[in-house]
Formats: structure tokens, sequence, C-alpha cells
């Protein structure tokens, strides 16, 4: 797929911090990337890699969390949204940038119907009758493919299945058509079945609302069938952005090649590729390359000492590495 | 929920035919012998077996809980052994005073304690969170004749406030009504405020860290509208229990408040007739209260399922 | 003889109750299951959640009761055995849990945790306990000097190989692995796995590996069953399985499995089903 659209979202240097028993401690640091208007970008990391932060932070979500944000620029359609207060961020919110859990249940108040928190969010941001909000809500249950979905809004979330109440989250978030989506791990509670469904929907309204997301996944094999470019994170930094193709074959990150070699794949013998040592806390993570205990490329002196940069490894392609323009990295697919 | 609520009340004529078995059996127990007292100063033997046999207080007890409880089941409630009035009549013409005093406390409960609550529960560990916590747990620990005695002390006697005892109508005055009303319905009400303040507090700051929480602050919606609406909802569910408990406090507490502050409730009644073991009106009091603690939870649970919808089946 | 050998377990769960307590609707979450484990093998038990694979899982080893059928260990009826002597058996049968965490207390050093069954069972001094605590934990990888440390200072994959050591103490011959990995990074997955894998290649052990994951099967289970709704619906050697599933719910599952290459890099062909 081919990125035409203009700049929607361009996120530049964010960093956030909170505050922790030692003083404040970095969660994630110097994270850039862009989404452009139409486009999926996947957002792959591990676990405690910041992927939550950076969409909380793109919101300004991560204050009602007690973190900050001393750096860092999010500029959305032409506003650097860091500048701007919780007032006027609840204007954006919701409205122009719709976002969707992991947990679908738990997402959900248990204590209102569907319905009456899908009417709730387009009558906040459009002021328009109960009765109207009421019928637009039906339509867009309807659009998720809910089951009557007349009868279906007047229920509560403990009465819908996990697919269902993603469905019914997605709905929510594009209540107010916006242009940008950010889907936080949207099917990793879900069975494969029903997050196949799940994925299937979200394209079918991509292609027809032209909305963007931000695709968070821990999945390689989600993100390989979502994304139209990715950013992978490691230790609460971007290590590597590049199109979904580029990087599934020629991976320019060491870590990226090793989450890919993980991957188990018919053939290979019982034995897995493992990457060595543990994933580093906040507030531990080794000078220089992030990754440098475990990276079997890793070169004392050169990736021990200084804070990398995102480097440039080919066209629309940054890495990481110091070492990006001497390694020879395997992917996936075997061009 | 409804089921849940018809079989809670289900259960309400046993729990009163025990309750008025058990206090049937104390009273008699108590070293106070009506017609002793009846009979006054210079105890007449033979007036005392007369009012022995007229009151039928020689026969056994099961057999007097027995007559008791059939008059009792046709709506009579016997009569006062002393002034000869009948009970349920003077029950009933107190019951607006408990009634006006238990209103009173339970609205302070309310806005004191969700007010004090949601203003702990916004920063926690902050300053207010922590003046909060420790300005509850101090007053759980206050005796409410206490307070109610220094109350009087300082904002009747020493600065003229409010009026130091009595009660007034509120056909009469409703102004002087709720005048009367405030310090006794204050008394009553501290150690209530603070223990669904210090519960509500906890349970909040444990809704606002909920997911939905979290979606609705994405969904762009004001502070004011995620606490309110949002969390307060679910955040009052584990309180209701706490609450309950509390409101059958304050019914047994105004025996006590009634009698600091002068007010002619069914406390005052009570506490004179225990005094001369004067067993009907005991009773009187004892099953209308457990009437009301037995409404008031059926209605703690209509409350619950009002919050919780996956109660309502 | 199979080691394992598991025939129409069924187990109902209460559902509702009336006023007096009495059961009046039940929920079969097992219905009629039968499996074998031979020594040295992997029998994968995969499916959907709530399909009944946990429950099945914890049956085989008596940890929940089964309401009918019958669990055979090397040939012993496992079901007619008292209570001192299932004890004495559950020496060769061990589980792990997704959640490591939760399986270990929390102030108990990770070498208590791992001697202790050695203690339960053999009323081992402790001494002696811990040396053999401190080789297990050498072997899966662990420096000594996380004997002395807590649960909470672990990360998930030092804790799962933590419950890996704690459940090999008693050198069981049948371990269940409840979803083992499910809750750990994809780097440090692969440690776990190879970690497992080595030590059945050098005990003999067998694996009843409970897992949703199928991508993650298919590589590392000799045979797979494939449950449903509280069935066992297909079952087989996993490459036959895989490559040629004959029951409709094992191909759709197998086809909603995301492979990792692009949308636009599939072949048509590629997509398994
Ligand atoms: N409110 C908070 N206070 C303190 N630390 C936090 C907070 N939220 C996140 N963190 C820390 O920031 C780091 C990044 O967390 P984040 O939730 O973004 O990870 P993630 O990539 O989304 O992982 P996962 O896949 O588990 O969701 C973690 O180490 C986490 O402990
Ligand atoms: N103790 C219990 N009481 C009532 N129902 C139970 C109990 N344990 C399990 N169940 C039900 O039995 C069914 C099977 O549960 P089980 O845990 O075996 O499924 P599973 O296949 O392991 O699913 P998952 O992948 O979600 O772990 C589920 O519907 C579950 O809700
Ligand atoms: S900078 Fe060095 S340690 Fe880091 S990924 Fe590149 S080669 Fe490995
Ligand atoms: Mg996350
Ligand atoms: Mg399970």
């Amino acid at each position: 797929m081919t990125v035409d659209g203009a700049l929607l979202l361009d996120v530049d240097g964010l960093t956030v911090e909170f505050n922790g028993p030692n003083g404040w401690v970095r969660a994630v640091e110097d994270v850039s990337f862009q989404v452009h208007a139409g486009e999926i970008v996947g957002l792959v990391g591990e676990s405690g890699s910041g992927k939550t932060v950076t969409s909380l932070g793109v919101l300004g979500l991560t204050r009602a969390q007690g973190g900050r944000m001393p750096h860092g620029r999010v500029v959305f359609e032409g506003t650097d949204l860091v500048t701007l207060d919780d007032k006027a961020l609840n204007r954006i919110r919701g409205r122009r940038i719709g976002m969707v859990f992991q947990q679908p249940i738990r997402s959900l108040n248990p204590a209102f119907t569907i319905g009456e928190q899908i009417a709730e969010t387009i009558r906040h941001h459009e002021g328009i009758s109960r009765s109207d909000a009421w019928a637009r809500t039906v339509t867009l249950l309807d659009k998720v493919h809910i089951p009557e979905p007349a009868k279906r809004a007047r229920q509560f979330p403990h009465e819908f299945s996990g697919g269902m109440c993603q469905r019914a989250m997605i709905a929510m978030a594009l209540s107010c058509s916006p242009s940008l989506l950010i889907a936080d791990e949207p099917t990793t509670a879900l069975d494969v079945t029903v997050q196949a469904v799940v994925l299937d929907l979200m394209r079918e309204i991509q292609a027809e609302t032209g909305v963007a997301i931000l695709f968070i996944s821990h999945d390689l094999g989600v993100i390989a069938d979502m994304a139209d470019t990715v950013a992978v994170m490691y230790a609460g930094q971007v290590v590597e952005r590049a199109s979904v193709e580029e990087l599934f074959i020629s991976p320019r990150h060491p870590y990226t090649a090793g989450l890919m070699a993980a991957v188990p794949r018919v053939g290979q013998g019982r034995q897995l590729v493992a990457i060595e040592g543990n994933v580093p806390d906040p507030g531990n993570y080794p000078t220089g390359c992030r990754f440098h205990n475990r990276c079997e490329h890793a070169v004392a002196m050169r990736c021990d000492t200084d804070l990398i940069p995102l480097l440039p490894a080919g066209e629309a392609h940054d890495s990481r590495c110091v070492r990006t323009s001497e390694l020879m990295l395997e992917g996936v697919v075997v061009a | 929920m409804l089921k849940l609520v018809g079989r809670r009340l289900a259960w309400a004529p046993l729990i009163l035919l025990m309750i008025s078995f058990f206090v049937f059996t104390l009273v008699d127990l108590a070293p106070v012998d009506p017609a002793v007292a009846m009979a006054g100063n210079n105890p007449d033997p033979a007036l005392i077996a007369q009012l022995r046999h007229d009151f039928h207080l020689s026969d056994p007890l099961p057999v007097r809980y027995v007559r008791w409880l059939g008059h009792a089941l046709h709506g009579d409630l016997g009569n006062s052994y002393f002034t000869r009035q009948p009970v349920g009549r003077s029950v009933l013409d107190m019951l607006p005073i408990n009634l006006s005093m238990m209103l009173v406390a339970v609205v302070m409960i309310l806005v004191g304690g969700v007010l004090l609550g949601v203003l702990g529960a916004l920063r926690p560990g902050k300053i207010l969170d922590r003046l909060v916590t420790a300005g509850g747990s101090v007053a759980v620990a206050v005796p409410p004749f206490w307070l109610g005695l220094l109350m009087v002390l300082y904002l009747s006697v020493f600065h003229q406030v409010f009026p130091a005892i009595g009660y007034v109508k509120f056909s009469t005055s409703p102004w002087e009504w709720l005048k009367h009303l405030l310090m006794p319905g204050f008394a009553l009400s501290t150690l209530p405020i603070a223990t669904v303040a210090l519960q509500l507090k906890g349970s909040l700051t444990e809704t606002l860290g909920r997911d939905y929480i979290l979606t609705a602050r994405a969904k762009g919606l004001a502070s004011k509208t995620i606490i309110f609406k949002h969390a307060l909802r679910n955040a009052a569910i584990p309180v209701l229990t706490v609450f309950g408990l509390q409101v059958a406090y304050i019914i047994g507490g105004s025996v006590i408040i009634e009698q600091v502050f002068g007010i002619p409730g069914l406390g005052s009644y009570l506490i004179t007739a225990a005094q001369a073991g004067d067993i009907n009106p005991i009773l009187g009091v004892v099953v209308l209260s457990t009437m009301v603690v037995i409404l008031m939870n059926a209605a703690v649970d209509i409350a619950y399922g009002f919050l919780n919808p996956k109660l309502r089946a | 003889m199979s080691l394992l050998e598991a025939k129409h377990l069924t187990k109902r769960f209460a559902v509702k109750r009336n006023l007096f307590g009495r059961v009046t609707e039940w929920f079969t979450a097992v219905d009629d299951v039968s499996f074998t484990v031979e020594q040295g093998e992997t029998l994968a038990l995969v499916g959907e959640s709530g399909a009944g694979k946990s429950t099945t899982g914890r049956m085989a080893l008596r940890l929940i009761e089964p309401d009918m059928g019958e669990v055979r260990f090397e040939g012993e009826d496992l079901l007619a055995l008292d209570g001192p002597a299932m004890r004495k058996r559950r020496q060769d049968m061990q589980m792990i849990f997704q959640d490591p965490f939760s399986s270990l207390a929390p102030h108990r050093t990770i070498g208590e945790a791992v001697a202790e069954p050695l203690l339960v069972h053999f009323g081992m001094g402790s001494k002696e306990r811990l040396a053999i605590a401190a080789g297990l934990l050498d072997r899966v990888g662990l420096s000594a000097a996380v004997r002395e440390r807590y649960p909470s200072e672990l990360s998930g994959g030092q804790l799962q190989r933590v419950a890996i050591a704690r459940a090999l103490t008693l050198e069981p011959k049948l371990i269940v692995c409840d979803e083992p990995v499910a809750a750990l990074d994809v780097s440090v997955r692969a440690q776990v796995l190879n970690l497992m894998h080595d030590l059945q290649a050098e005990r003999k052990l067998a694996y009843l590996f409970v897992s949703h994951d199928l991508a993650l099967v298919e590589v590392i289970a000799d045979r797979v069953a494939v449950m449903s709704h509280g069935r066992i619906v297909e079952e087989g050697p996993s490459a036959e399985l895989f490559r040629s599933p004959k029951t409709e719910y094992t191909a759709e599952l197998l086809s909603a499995v995301p492979r990792p290459v692009p949308r636009s890099l599939r072949a048509p062909a590629t997509t398994l089903g």
C-alpha cells in the first residue's frame, strides 16, 4: 500500500516520565513516528516497551496517570497537542481521535448500557438531541455488525461477549468520525477466530471511512496483517521504522530480526531461536544501545557508551543501531 | 432484584417474632417488678397481688408472650401499665419526631459523606486525601453524646446560636423544626459521615483507576462528568452496605441523643418504660424500629439493583 | 501401556441454584473426553477460550475430581486412590501455570519455594533441600543470586523458570503445563520453551501442553488434540493435523492464525487452511 495521504500525526521526540520511588523514571524516551491520512501504522514491541504510554501520551492522558511529558511534540492536524490544556484536548479526544483499548469488557462502564455510552460521546461533542444521538448509535452498532442493534443498544456490557464489546468500542471510537483511531492491542484479549473477525472489521471500516489507524500490538503476525508502516519499540524507544514489507523482508535492527527469528516456524525442528537475557525495566536501562547486553552483534565501546539516535537505513527506513550498515539480517519473508 | 427484595421481606415476620420474643424474655429477667413499681411508694402487698392478677403478671412467660402476640397480630400493642395509654397510639405520635431526626441525619450523611469522600479521592496521597483520612479517623472515635453535650454547651449556652433543647413540629414552623434538629442530627451523623466518607474515598480511588474511566477520558468527557457520572455510580455500590448499617446505628444512637437534647421521642419513651419494667411500650418501640430497619434494608437492596445492572433480573 | 490414559472424562459445573441451594442448571465444561499421553512425548490441548482445556488438564492430575470417567497413570486407577496413596502418586505428576507469580508464595525466597516439595513429600532437612534446589535453579539457567530473592523481584521469564524448577524437584514423569508461556514476552518465550524441550529430552518427561497458540503448538507438540465446547473434535500427530485438518472447526481455527507475512506479500495459497 502506498502512503500518499497528508501528514496527520507527527510525533517527534516524545518523552514521558513517571514518578517512582527513586525519582522520575523515563518510561518512553525520544519516540518519533508519523501517521499519514488513511494509513495504518503498526506499533509493535514487547510488554513494557512503552506502546501504551506512547498512545496515551499522544492524547495527553498520561497526566491523569501521574506522568509528565518533559520533551517532545505531538503535532496533530497542525496543532501541537503538548501545548494544549485539558479543556482544549477534550475537544480532540473522542472527536478527532478515537481510542480502542485492550480489555473490551473492562473498558466499558458496567453501570450504563452500551447505547448510552456511545450516545454520550456523540452528544458531548456534537450537542445533538437525545433521539438523534440514539438513532446514530443504532446505525453505528449496525455498521460494526452487531445483530439487532436497536435491542442490543439497550443492553449492558456484561450481556455482551468480549468480541461484541470490542465491536461496540470500535463503534464508540468512530462515533464522531475521527481522522485518527488509536487501537491499543484491540484483539489481544480475544480468541483467534474472534480476533480475525475484529481485524476484518477494522480493515473494512478503514477502507470505507478512510480513517487513519495507529495499531498497537505485540504480535508480529497481527502487525503484518494490518499495518502499512511499522515502528518497532524496545525499552521505551522506537528502534526501527519502515514499511511493513521492507521490515519483514529486510529488518535492519538486530532486535527486530531477533523477534522475527523467535517466531516458531514449521520445519525448524523443536529448538526455537531465542533472544538471550531479559527485557530491562525502565530506570534500569543499559547505557548506550539499550539492547546491547542481549545483542549478538554488540561491539564493546561502540554499542555500550553513547545514546544512539535513529539512523537512516534506507528509503523511509530508520534503525537505532550503530552497525546498521554493516549487518546483513534476515527477515521472515525471503524475497 | 425484586425477587431478592421479596425474599428479604419474606423473612421479616420471622425476624419480628424472634426479636419480640427475645426482648420479652429479657425484660422478664430484669430485676424490676412492674406490679411493685405500679403500687407506688408504700406498697401494700394486697394491692401488689391485685395488680399482678389484673395484669396476668403471674402467668408463665410463654402464655404471656402468646397473649401479647395474639393482640399484636390484631394491631393492638397493649397499654402502658402506668399511663394506661395505648402503646400503638403513643408510638405513632412520636414516630414523626424520630423520622425527622433520621431524615436530617441521613441527609447530612449523604451530603457530607459523598462530598468528603469525593474530595479525598481526587488526588490520592495529597493533602486533601490525608486530611479526610485523619479527620475521619478522629471522628470515628468521638462518642456522639459527648459531641452533643459539647455542642449544647458552646452553641446554645455560651453562644445562643441554636436552641438547646426540645422539638418543634414541622407543621408549626419548618424553620424552628430544622433549627431544633440540626445539632442532634449532626451529633448523630458525625460517625456515619466519617465512616461513609472513608469507605467512599477508598472505593472511588479504586474506581478511578479502572479501565472504563480511561475510556471516558479518551472520549473527551470533562473530569466532573467522569467523577460524578461514571465513577461515583460504581464506587457507591460497596458503600451502600456500610450506609445501611449506619442508618441502623442512627436508630440506636438516637436514644441517647434524645436525652442530651431533651427531645420527647421514642427513645425517651423507651427509657422511661425500661426503668419501670413496663413491657408493652418496650416491645412497641422495638417492633417499630425493627420494621424501620427492615424497610431500610429493602431500600438498600433496591438501590443495589439500581446501581448494578447485573443484579437486575 | 500409556503413561497417562484418560477415558470419558466429564465435568459439570453448577450454574444456577434455587432457594435451597439445589442446582437447577448445569454447565458441562468437559464432555466425554478421552486421550493418552506416552512417556517422553508432548500432547497439546488447543481450542478457544472456555473450551475446557484447563479443566481437562486439572482432571488429568485429579486436581479437579471428574464427575465421570477414568484416569490411569502407568496403568493405575488414580480415582481409586485414597488420600495418602494419591499424595504419593503426585510426585510423578506436576503442574505449571500461566501466571508463575500467583503460584509462588510472595514472602518465601526462590530457593525455599523450589525446595518446598522435598519437605512436604520426604521431610528432607533444610541443607539437603536447598542444595537440591540450587542444582535445579542452575539447571534452568538462573544464577545463584536468585535463590535469596523473592518472587516480586524477578521478571516473568525468570519466574516461569522457577516454576519449572519447582515442578522438577520431585522428578516427575508428567507435567501438565497450562499456557506456560502465554504471559511471556516473545523474546523470552523461546528461551523457556527451549528449556522445557531440553529437559524433556534429558529426563524423558511427558508434557500435557494446554495452549491457545496454534502457531506455537504446531512446532513444539508431537500430537495435538483440538477441543471445542468441552469435547475433543479432532486429534492426531501435529504435522498431519496442521497439514490437513479433518474438521471444519480445526480448519477455521488454523486459518484465523495471523502469520507474520505482510498481507501484500502473501501468495493466496500461503494462507493455511
Ligand atoms: N502510570 C504509570 N506509573 C508508573 N509507571 C508506568 C505507568 N504507566 C506505565 N508505566 C511504565 O511504563 C513502561 C511502559 O509501559 P506501557 O504500558 O507503555 O508498556 P506496553 O508496551 O504498552 O506494554 P504491554 O504490552 O504490557 O501493554 C512500563 O515499564 C510501565 O511500568
Ligand atoms: N469452578 C468453576 N465453576 C463454574 N464454571 C467453571 C469453573 N471452572 C471452569 N468453568 C467453566 O468451564 C468452562 C471451561 O473452562 P476452562 O477453564 O477449562 O476453559 P479453557 O479452555 O481452559 O479456557 P481458557 O483458554 O480461557 O483458559 C468455562 O466456560 C468456564 O467458565
Ligand atoms: S547498536 Fe550494537 S548492540 Fe545495539 S543493536 Fe546495534 S549492534 Fe546491537
Ligand atoms: Mg500496553
Ligand atoms: Mg485455561
